[in-house]
């Protein structure tokens, strides 16, 4: 066995037991609260017939580990309960959630991507002018929070200038230009903070390639500085920049919840926020084990796709 | 603590502050009057936060109202006071009950090594597998929203990181000579912590207390403007921005102060930090 494939397999089997005891955490959410979970979930609606009924359903008679073992056993198949509140099933609200999370998600990443590695190369190469203001940059962006960017856009664009609509969703296959149009400043307001984190990574990585010997030898016979960069240290520069890539990936999908909620955009986090609000478990249960499940996967495959990239973090692993 | 440490550690303090630069020193100047503002809110503030006064309602700012009036007619700057102090307080509280718990955690596990510190690291790595808010929304989910609710979920997102930072110094500072000779001397491991590991091994964690009090009160916006933290008509920062981006056209500048108060804090916490880990850090023991 290779050690890269022992590098894989371990990584592998380090998640799984993460996905498990993650699962479990999940699944008490719903016992934790305090009182009974059926009658606070039906709040005013609760008549002893209507709790009996939500009892049976959730499987409340059941001892822990039986109930446990159901509800994992349906989730698996993709049967993550029933919203008690909208009377749908919260499989099929994920479904609708799921891929416009992804989109607003993906979207934020290639903006933040590409502003940030850029504005990080600039940190490094660039004039006094291009590092004070890429210096700016960086400190603007950790310092502001991103509703706050967006609120701005809005009394910007949509308030002042009135270019794009302020709120509200239009999905990308029904309607693509609408799409757009409602993507635009929930996209910007996401994606200027992640720069941040991209310009930093770059900069520091960028900077620490341009001190390894190679670099001087290149210099030595006469390679151009472009070519320096680009060729080589930008390459070598690659692993830090796409670990904070899977990161801010991942914590895009679980953080795009107050964006979401300001452009009432109908996204995961939203369907989580408001299911909190009228305490509706079910759906919490459904919207953390998703959102919790793909953090955990997408920091996988970052670790993968890094140990492929710089083998020397596949080899100090696997040993 | 005993005397040696103690004037070991107020000596030590003295220098950091001494020593911090001219930015570190520009943080402490802005932390120290945005604390002052926080402390002495009901004193300086020139309204009561909650009085309403319905002929003003969005109005412009005046000499004697300079942010002007909210979407219920109160004085934005003395709700901006007050928003300031729940906001620190909500910031403060969360970052100091993660050291306490997530410090407690690292130096158990550092200090005892073997089963104590892989027990306690998988807890740690399982708490880091969730995402930040999540963690904090299910907390709230579970509690229900409210000012002590988010200072134990913000809590909850640091107490890991904490954990990490105290572990990896408490590691290096327990095979010093000094702990070693310490044993020698027939010292319980009680003594050696109190007397030895804490007062070396707390700096990493003091700059990370510094760099995330900055990051808490941007989650207590978040949440509040999520209406799963501070809840009206209590004033918090995020509260306010919830209050205030209906009326983004009329008066802008109730969304714009709580914002760019939230932005100076940061700041000041992030170059308090910096300053910090400069002194305190020097090997970069940080997450």
């Amino acid at each position: 066995m290779t050690r890269r494939t022992r590098f894989i397999l371990r990584r592998v089997a380090l998640t799984l037991p993460v996905l498990l005891v993650m699962s479990v955490v999940v699944f008490l959410v719903l016992h934790l609260v305090p009182g009974d979970p059926a009658a606070t979930m039906l709040g005013l609606r609760a008549t002893p017939e209507l709790i009996t009924q939500v009892r049976a359903d959730l499987d409340l008679d059941a001892s822990l580990p039986a109930q446990y073992v159901n509800w994992l056993g349906g989730v698996v198949q993709g049967d993550f309960g029933r919203d008690f509140i909208a009377d749908e099933s919260v499989g099929h609200l994920i479904a609708q959630a799921l891929p416009v999370t992804l989109e607003l998600a993906v979207g934020a990443l290639l903006l933040g991507l590409i502003i940030g590695v850029p504005v990080g190369i600039a940190a490094v190469k660039g004039g006094r002018t291009a590092r004070r203001a890429s210096e700016g940059f960086v400190v603007a962006g950790i310092a502001l929070p991103d509703f706050w960017i967006g609120i701005m856009l809005v009394l910007l664009f949509s308030a002042t200038l009135q270019w794009l609509p302020p709120s509200g969703f239009a999905r990308v296959l029904e309607d693509p230009y609408q799409n757009l149009r409602y993507l635009t400043l929930p996209v910007i307001a996401l994606g200027l903070g992640q720069a941040t984190y991209f310009a930093r990574t770059t900069r520091s990585a960028v900077e620490e390639s341009l001190q390894a010997p190679y670099v001087l030898l290149l210099r030595a016979k006469g390679v151009s500085e472009r070519s320096i960069l680009w060729r080589h240290v930008l390459r070598n520069a690659a692993a830090p920049i796409v670990t904070v890539v899977g990161i801010v990936f991942g914590v895009l999908l679980g953080g795009a919840i107050v964006i979401e909620s300001l452009f009432s955009i109908p996204g995961l986090g939203r369907l989580l926020v408001e299911a909190v609000e009228q305490r509706n478990y079910t759906v919490v249960q459904g919207c953390v084990l998703v959102i919790a499940f793909m953090f955990i996967v997408v920091n996988l495959l970052t670790d993968l796709v890094v140990g492929w990239l710089d083998p020397r973090v596949a080899d100090s692993a696997a040993q | 603590m005993s005397t040696v440490a103690t004037t070991g550690l107020r000596a030590r303090s003295g220098r950091v502050v001494r020593g911090m630069g001219p930015a570190g020193r520009m943080a402490a100047i802005l932390l120290g009057f945005v604390l002052l503002i926080a402390i002495f809110a009901p004193v300086i503030a020139p309204q009561d936060p909650e009085a309403i006064d319905v002929s003003r309602i969005l109005a412009g700012p005046e000499l004697s109202h300079p942010f002007g009036w909210d979407s219920q007619g109160r004085d934005v700057l003395s709700r901006l006071l007050y928003a300031y102090r729940t906001s620190l307080a909500v910031a403060v509280g969360s970052v100091l009950f993660a050291l306490v718990i997530g410090g407690a955690a690292g130096l158990f596990a550092g200090y005892f090594k073997g089963w104590a510190d892989s027990t306690t690291m998988r807890i740690v790595d399982l708490m880091l597998a969730f995402p930040a808010l999540l963690l904090a929304i299910m907390l709230i989910a579970i509690l229900g929203p409210g000012s002590l609710v988010v200072v134990l979920a913000i809590g909850a997102i640091y107490i890991p990181i904490f954990a990490r930072v105290s572990r990896s110094s408490v590691l290096s500072v327990s095979t010093a000579l000094y702990v070693d000779a310490a044993r020698c001397r027939g010292a319980s491991d009680f003594r050696i912590i109190r007397q030895h590991v804490i007062p070396n091994a707390i700096g990493p964690s003091i700059v990370q207390a510094s760099i995330l009090a900055g990051v808490a009160i941007q989650i207590e916006a978040a949440l509040s403007f999520l209406g799963l933290g501070v809840q009206p008509p209590n004033p918090s920062l995020g509260v306010m921005l919830a209050d205030g981006r209906d009326f983004l056209q009329q008066a802008p500048g109730l969304v714009i102060f709580p914002g760019l108060a939230i932005a100076l804090t940061v700041v000041g916490f992030l170059l308090l930090g910096d300053a910090l880990r400069a002194k305190l850090d020097p090997r970069g023991e940080l997450e």
